[in-house]
């Protein structure tokens, strides 16, 4: 649990030194100037700071966050969530995103959620009217189509 | 001013301004009252819808949306014990304890009342502190402007219990912006070779992802039904007592709202804490608090909304938000194409005050909004939630691809929404993160302005009279939270 409890420390020390390591070809002082790093540089290092303070204060039992972790469903459930929502992402240049769209409230509500059939297919319904109406008819955004239609 | 206030009137009172006026509100009251659903993340999701409408019209509906989710916030508070988001914490306590004793309705009514009152109050405020505090905000150059992000970022941490996460979210934000290009150079920075990265991370994929798709993701984790406790109009008058208990718990709750609000990074949370417990502190029975005090419904409810409005000033005068809600209509207003500034108030003088008159009108549609039809919003919390989180979801990617009309900006908003989650779950604050990336730009601007002008030399920051306040307020807000956690006593049982 402890170390489970500083993964925000050692992903921060990560971020800063990626940041450090991916501007070093930047100036960092140009005459009287601050560079293009100097600013990433000075954060990376307070970054680094704060994240040893925290690991302090966890080390020493002072930090007053709690991990809030979901049980077993609750961690299924937000991972198929999650995978859902990168299909749809990947699905919406193949079908078009508002199909997408529909696909995966199905998915959520039937195979995630376990809502009943009709109740789903009229949510779906709902949403695909909805957005079609507000995005597309009203705000004129041109919606990523079927590449196949 | 009255001048100026009777001439924002007269843009709000333009029938397409009222009818987004009170789309915004309506909106607010309804995301304010689902649960785990806030008023930045509602703010954030319809930003993108925004696009289409005038500048000022877009303002108004989006800070209607921000204030009305602060009276919306109350129907889950009282009716199932759920706060909708954190500032509506103490109105649960005692707002959820008068239902179960049948009095449901008078909980509704006195906080609808006292945030009616303590809004106008408000707002007032707003009009009359502004400008000039707009006009004092022209001495500023570019050292007091960097102070002055900085200390937006840091106070937000130092008012917490865990300061440290706090100022963690807040790097982290700074980070993000780093990402594109060198705002005064122009030399490309931290892309990685990926094309989707030369412009920067945009605004609204971060405050979607982390707000709204994070929420939803966390509401998933429960599968529990939540049965409201039902309210009816008859139930909603108040008695002459109920008056006299309250109406200085109000007044009390709107005055230190507004200047909790004022401070930058405080915000509605700490306003509706800091009034319960005075008013728990000065009531002479202390022992009803937490068993259903309506003073103390009050005292938070009118706290609560008085800093939702209060952000503001700092927001309108100076540009620096002062709370996550007022961070994201910033943004907005940046996405609009507006500069935010002492100079906005000059040179936008129809728009700030439109706004201003907007809330005077929002306050009394939300009014009537949460007496006669409370009931009817309370129905609302019937509609199982399992329906509705797909939905929030679906919507969320749409916004966030019209704002761009580029799929890498829905990769991004998943990628927040998970960043956003994992916050929540390591208890990493989130309003911190979008402030910085918000405050970012005038940050680093102007930090290497002033080391510009003082060919490198940081006495810039001391020889400067305001700056050197400002550099006191930013160290002291730094240090004190820290040693305060590093001198903390080791908690038992860890």
């Amino acid at each position: 649990m402890r170390l489970l409890k500083a993964v925000p420390a050692i992903f921060m020390i990560c971020l800063a030194l990626g940041v450090l390591a991916g501007t070093t070809g930047l100036t960092l002082w140009d005459g009287f100037t601050p560079g293009a790093r100097f600013f990433p540089a000075w954060l990376s290092g307070v970054g680094i700071l704060l994240a040893l303070a925290l690991l302090v204060t966890q080390w020493r039992g002072t930090d007053a966050g709690e991990l809030d972790l979901p049980d077993r469903t609750g961690a299924i459930r937000v991972l198929a969530a999650v995978a859902g929502l990168v299909g749809l992402a990947l699905l919406a240049t193949q079908v078009g995103l508002l199909a997408a769209l529909v696909l995966f409230v199905l998915y959520m509500l039937l195979v995630v959620l376990r809502a009943p059939l009709w109740p789903s297919v009229l949510t779906a319904a709902v949403l695909a009217i909805g957005i079609e109406g507000v995005f597309v008819r009203w705000l004129a955004v041109p919606l990523p189509v079927s590449a196949f239609f | 001013m009255f001048e100026a206030l009777l001439q924002g009137f007269a843009v709000a009172f333009q029938p397409g301004n009222l009818m987004f006026i009170f789309l915004g509100v309506l909106v607010g009251q309804i995301v304010g009252a689902l649960p785990g659903l806030g008023p930045a993340a509602g703010m954030a999701l319809l930003l993108p819808l925004t696009f289409g409408l005038e500048p000022v019209t877009a303002i108004m509906m989006l800070a209607g949306i921000m204030y009305g989710g602060q009276y919306g916030g109350t129907l889950t508070s009282v009716l199932i014990n759920v706060p909708g988001e954190a500032s509506g914490v103490m109105t649960a306590m005692d707002g959820h304890a008068m239902a179960r004793k049948g009095r449901a309705g008078a909980a509704l009514s006195i906080a609808a009342i006292g945030s009616f009152l303590a809004g106008i109050g408000a707002v007032a405020a707003v009009a009359v502190i502004t400008p000039p505090l707009a006009s004092f905000g022209l001495k500023f150059n570019a050292p007091e402007y960097f102070l002055l992000a900085a200390l937006g970022i840091i106070a937000t941490g130092s008012l917490g219990q865990a300061p440290i996460r706090s100022l963690l979210a807040g790097v982290l934000g700074l980070t993000i912006a780093l990402v594109g290009v060198d705002p005064l150079t122009g030399t490309p920075r931290l892309n990685f070779g990926f094309p989707v990265l030369f412009q920067g991370i945009d605004f609204i994929p971060v405050a979607i992802g982390v707000f709204g798709i994070a929420e939803v993701l966390a509401s998933l984790e429960r599968s529990e039904k939540i049965e409201p406790i039902k309210t009816r109009l008859k139930d909603m008058w108040l008695t002459a007592e109920d008056w006299m208990t309250c109406r200085f718990s109000i007044l009390r709750g709107g005055v230190i709202g507004l200047f909790v609000g004022i401070m930058p990074g405080a915000g509605a949370s700490v306003a509706s804490l800091l009034s319960y417990l005075t008013e728990r502190r000065f009531s002479k029975h202390p022992e009803r608090f937490g068993n259903g005090a309506i003073d103390g419904v009050a005292a938070a409810e009118a706290a609560n909304n008085s800093a939702a409005h209060g952000a503001l000033i700092p927001m309108l005068s100076l540009g620096i938000p002062g709370s996550a809600s007022s961070a994201v209509l910033l943004a907005a207003l940046i996405l609009h194409g507006i500069k935010p500034g002492p100079m906005l108030m000059a040179q936008e003088g129809a728009l700030v005050w439109g706004l201003i008159a907007s809330m005077f009108l929002g306050n009394v549609f939300l009014l009537i909004l949460n007496l006669p039809m409370a009931p009817l919003f309370a129905a609302l919390l019937r509609i199982p939630y399992t329906y509705l989180a797909p939905g929030i979801l679906v919507i969320s990617l749409v916004g966030a691809f019209a704002a761009t009309l580029s799929m890498a900006t829905v990769w991004m908003c998943i990628a927040f929404g998970i960043l956003g989650w994992l916050m929540m779950k390591f208890d990493i604050p989130r309003a911190p993160l979008v402030l910085a990336l918000v405050l970012a730009p005038l940050m680093e601007t102007s930090l290497r302005q002033s080391l510009l002008l003082s060919l490198g030399s940081p006495m810039i920051f001391v020889e400067r009279p305001i700056s050197a306040i400002l550099l006191v307020a930013v160290l002291f807000s730094l240090i004190a939270p820290i040693v305060r956690v590093m001198r903390r006593r080791e908690r038992p049982g860890i």
